[in-house]
């Protein structure tokens, strides 16, 4: 005990003595290292603007859309008049970042770029404080925004990137072009720099670019309305009135998902049904990225298109006006801009047909209207729909809410449902009707915000209309190639995981009904209860399997011997290269073993998979993998494999995306995603395939 | 181990247990910092500035620190004196932090400041641990400038940046990243085992 006093007061006494000398050295210290870095903050300012004599700084709130820049000082000469400006401004780069200050005189030049700490990756990144790329910027007039030149940079204004250094380059080059802007736009090159005058030049730089965003337009209106959650990327609303003051269209502000951060659109959207005109702020995305879509001939493509039919994205020539080229390097940032274009307009053709009305009731009710049109075009042939008020059990948790179908007598004829589902991000929404008589007559997606071009491919009405007409009774099934039974659903290329999704959401609802009804469901995609494997009250023999059978014995390591058998397989059924009954030491049927080929990720693979007859994973084991090494081949790893030992194939497998699968879940394996997907995928058809076919799963 | 002259401790530490290619110790530092041999300096140098510091106190200590929480304690004392340079160096000596700051922050997590603080400064006088710490360092030193000198002749075309080759040498670039690094290393520490083992072998021989 007394040993631990003495130890506890030891260390105290240390801790304290430690806490007091760096306390003591930290106040004598303070003041001369905020010196030393002033003298060195003043000293890069020198350096950047050799000319100048006196630095002054200007007490101002720097706005967003300049996030970059640290500081402003004005230059003043030795007669004390301001010569220019020295900006600190903090550039992405390819490590860390770098703090630089740039020197611009009132005459239009850049003086001078110092680079301050650099902790850049040395020999790469750190070339870019050489005198040999950083001199490029010196003396060079700004009118002209400067470029990043791989080769061969002539003009001043072109700027020859550091040889390995290509990101840093651009890093550089872009906030000297920030900080250009941030002095002639906003400090106007003037002096009277107030945060009052800024703010007021700010307000014209907007008002300058609201009317670059509408040719034609003379003046704006803000609309003050509540905007729906469904377009809450949308920020301000304005109107637009010509010259004559009579209002000739709307300009839409609003953000959108660009490739690293938020870009920032003002759309003018004309009354006569085209986009009037386009202004884009990329913010601090990665310079020579996402910022590539600023570029006029980018913008300009979309200035005089139709609203109608919406835009699309192409990645060659565009060959219509609403034919969008890509930003090659850019497509992430392209497609942002162009599904932002798309959603104001969507907004826009809402809002238009309220003509003058435009208030936040009228725009509720709108919504109203579009869920009624929504409802009535889930179930074309109800006259009226009533919320039906049951309590919906906890294992439809999915679906929100339930409707009764009524025809013209008020007769029930149905029920729709509304149901939730996950899209590939985000949650689709769904509107299924279903008749009493035991039939889908109807279905609609609603608001679908998931990733472009893959989860919102479901929409496209081929797909949809595939469910309508089809008994509730049998269970939907995603297939990849054409469906050859009725209650096969063929998947949307590239919106697997989304059409996978609806189909199970269907499925839902329709079981929901089914039970409701009384309908006795085909296939029913049973809860997952395996049964516990009986213990066998026998001493089981000793195991002795045919070298043939090895594998099989290996992915099934209760079962004594093998049978193939001879079946027919249906074409889409193609990769199963056979199956085989399991059984036991005592010659009872335990499960099948089913032997897949697939493409894989190059070259193709195949395994073999165990399933038993209570509905289990027994095991897995692939075969001679001669596929892409370091991609397709990593699937050989035991983890991986041991992550399907034990799971349920009752349910659909799903792969997980995230950094640790939740429980039943497949991770995915880094850099193998489409293996794993795959894989995951013709194993849960297989596992389809015996348990509707075969038979035999208790 | 007492009876060790000054210069034994000294000779030590740069030869016979050297830290980066004997203990294998700070491995960390030594791989992130040898892209340039001025790195290597400033980083070895900054070492052994600390380490003087903490071998000194901490053979002051020696007796008044009891052993079950010498950790802990040692950790105090290195983590204060190195934020008590960095202040003092920012405030007073600019220039040298300029080229040896970024490397300061560095060493609190060095082991070799801690490995030396527990195996040797602990049990040994104050002069005979000052030794140490100057052995210690220049050994330090070395190691990082032969690793970072192969690795910016092969990596950047340059030593202390001076450039060695014409413009048409083109670098390899790997040898500044990450692997470059276990690459050197690797190479290094072959080549030195190789070496003590021949030297071994001989030695036995001319006993016999």
């Amino acid at each position: 005990m007394k040993k631990i006093i003495v130890m506890t007061i030891k260390l105290l006494v240390i801790t304290v003595v430690a806490g007091v000398l760096l306390g003591v050295v930290n106040a004598i210290t303070k003041d001369p290292i905020a010196a030393q870095e002033a003298k060195a903050a003043d000293e890069a300012r020198f350096a950047a603007f050799p000319s100048a004599t006196e630095f002054e700084k200007i007490d101002i709130d720097i706005s967003e859309d300049y996030s970059l820049i640290q500081n402003v000082y004005t230059a003043k000469d030795a007669s004390g008049s301001d010569i220019g400006v020295a900006i600190g401004i903090k550039t992405k780069a390819y490590s860390t970042g770098l703090n630089m200050t740039v020197g611009l005189s009132a005459q239009g030049t850049i003086t001078g770029v110092v680079i301050g700490s650099n902790q850049e990756t040395p020999g790469l990144g750190s070339k870019a404080a050489e005198p040999k790329f950083i001199d490029q910027f010196k003396d060079v007039s700004f009118d002209t925004p400067l470029v990043v030149m791989k080769t061969g940079a002539s003009a001043p204004y072109e700027i020859q990137a550091i040889a390995s250094a290509t990101i840093t380059s651009d890093g550089v080059t872009y906030a000297v072009n920030k900080a250009v802007e941030y002095y002639t736009k906003v400090l106007g090159m003037g002096e009277n720099v107030t945060n009052e005058a800024i703010a007021e030049q700010e307000e014209k730089v907007r008002d300058a670019d609201m009317l670059a965003a509408f040719a034609g337009a003379d003046a704006f209106e803000k609309i003050d309305i509540e905007i729906p959650d469904k377009y809450a990327a949308i920020k301000e609303l304005y109107r637009a009135i010509d010259a004559q003051g009579s209002e000739i269209g709307v300009l839409v502000v609003m953000t959108s998902k660009g490739y690293s951060e938020d870009l920032g659109l003002m759309i003018g959207l004309s009354k006569d049904e085209y986009v009037a005109g386009l202004v884009l702020n990329v913010g601090a995305e990665t310079p020579g990225i996402g910022t590539l879509v600023e570029d006029s001939s980018f913008t300009d493509q979309f200035v005089g298109a139709p609203f109608d039919p919406p835009l699309t994205l192409v990645r060659n020539e565009s060959t219509a006006q609403t034919e969008i080229q890509a930003v090659s390097g850019a497509t992430i940032s392209s497609r942002g801009v162009m599904d932002a274009i798309n959603t104001a307009v969507g907004f826009y053709t809402d809002i238009l047909s309220l003509g003058d009305n435009v208030t936040s009731e009228a725009i509720a009710e709108l919504e109203a209207n579009a869920q009624a049109e929504n409802m009535q075009a889930a179930y074309p042939d109800a006259a009226e729909f009533e919320v039906m008020d049951i309590q919906i059990p906890a294992e439809y948790a999915q679906i929100s809410s339930i409707y009764s179908a009524l025809d013209a007598q008020g007769k029930q004829i149905g029920i729709l449902v509304d149901v939730t589902t996950k899209g590939r991000a985000e949650e689709l929404d769904l509107l299924v009707g279903m008749s009493e008589d035991g039939f889908i007559v109807g279905l609609v997606l609603k608001t679908n915000v998931d990733v472009p071009w893959l989860g919102t491919m479901v929409e496209d009405t081929r797909f949809v209309d595939q469910f309508i007409g089809q008994p509730i009774s049998t269970p939907f099934m995603t297939i990849r190639s054409t469906p050859t039974q009725d209650n096969e659903i063929q998947a949307v290329s590239g919106a697997t995981i989304s059409s996978r999704g609806v189909a199970y959401s269907v499925n839902a609802a329709a079981q929901f009904y089914a039970d409701m009804l009384g309908i006795e469901i085909v296939v029913p995609i049973a809860t997952p209860t395996p049964s516990p494997v009986p213990t066998p009250t026998a001493i089981p023999p000793e195991r002795i399997i045919d070298p043939v059978d090895e594998v099989r014995a290996q992915v099934f390591p209760e079962a004594y011997s093998f049978e193939l058998i001879e079946i027919e397989l249906p074409e889409h059924y193609a990769f199963v290269d056979s199956f085989h009954r399991a059984y036991d030491a005592w010659g009872n049927e335990i499960g099948v073993i089913v032997e897949i080929t697939t493409n894989g990720y190059y070259y193709g693979i195949n395994y073999t998979v165990g399933f038993s007859n209570t509905g289990v994973i027994t095991g897995m084991a692939f075969g001679e993998n001669v596929d892409e090494p370091g991609v397709g081949d990593e699937l050989h790893v035991d983890y991986f494999i041991e992550e399907y030992i034990g799971l349920s194939f009752l349910e659909e497998l799903r792969v997980s995306m995230m950094q640790s699968a939740p429980p039943g879940e497949i991770d995915a394996v880094t850099g193998a995603t489409i293996m794993v997907v795959d894989v995951t995928y013709y194993i849960s058809e297989a596992a389809r395939f015996y348990i509707d076919v075969i038979g035999g799963v208790s | 181990m007492s009876k060790q002259k000054a210069l034994t401790i000294l000779r030590n530490g740069i030869f016979d247990e050297n830290p980066i290619f004997r203990l294998m110790l700070g491995m960390c530092p030594m791989l992130a910092v040898t892209t340039a041999a001025v790195n290597g300096i400033g980083m070895g140098a900054a070492s052994m500035f600390v380490l003087i510091g903490s071998n000194v106190v901490i053979a002051l200590l020696r007796n008044f620190i009891p052993p079950k929480i010498r950790i802990p304690a040692f950790i105090v004392i290195i983590a204060t004196f190195v934020t008590l340079v960095q202040f003092l160096l920012k405030a007073y000596v600019p220039a040298l932090d300029k080229s040896l700051g970024i490397f300061i922050p560095l060493i609190v997590v060095n082991c070799i400041i801690l490995g030396r603080a527990e195996a040797f400064a602990s049990k040994n006088t104050v002069w005979r641990s000052f030794v140490d710490a100057i052995g210690m360092g220049l050994g330090f030193t070395v190691a990082l400038v032969i690793v970072a000198s192969i690795r910016e002749i092969i990596g950047n075309g340059t030593i202390f940046d001076i450039a060695l080759f014409g413009d048409r040498f083109e670098p390899a670039l790997i040898m500044v990243g990450a692997p470059g690094a276990f690459i050197t290393l690797g190479l290094v520490l072959a080549l030195i085992n190789h070496i003590s083992k021949k030297r071994r072998q001989r030695q036995t021989r001319g006993v016999r």
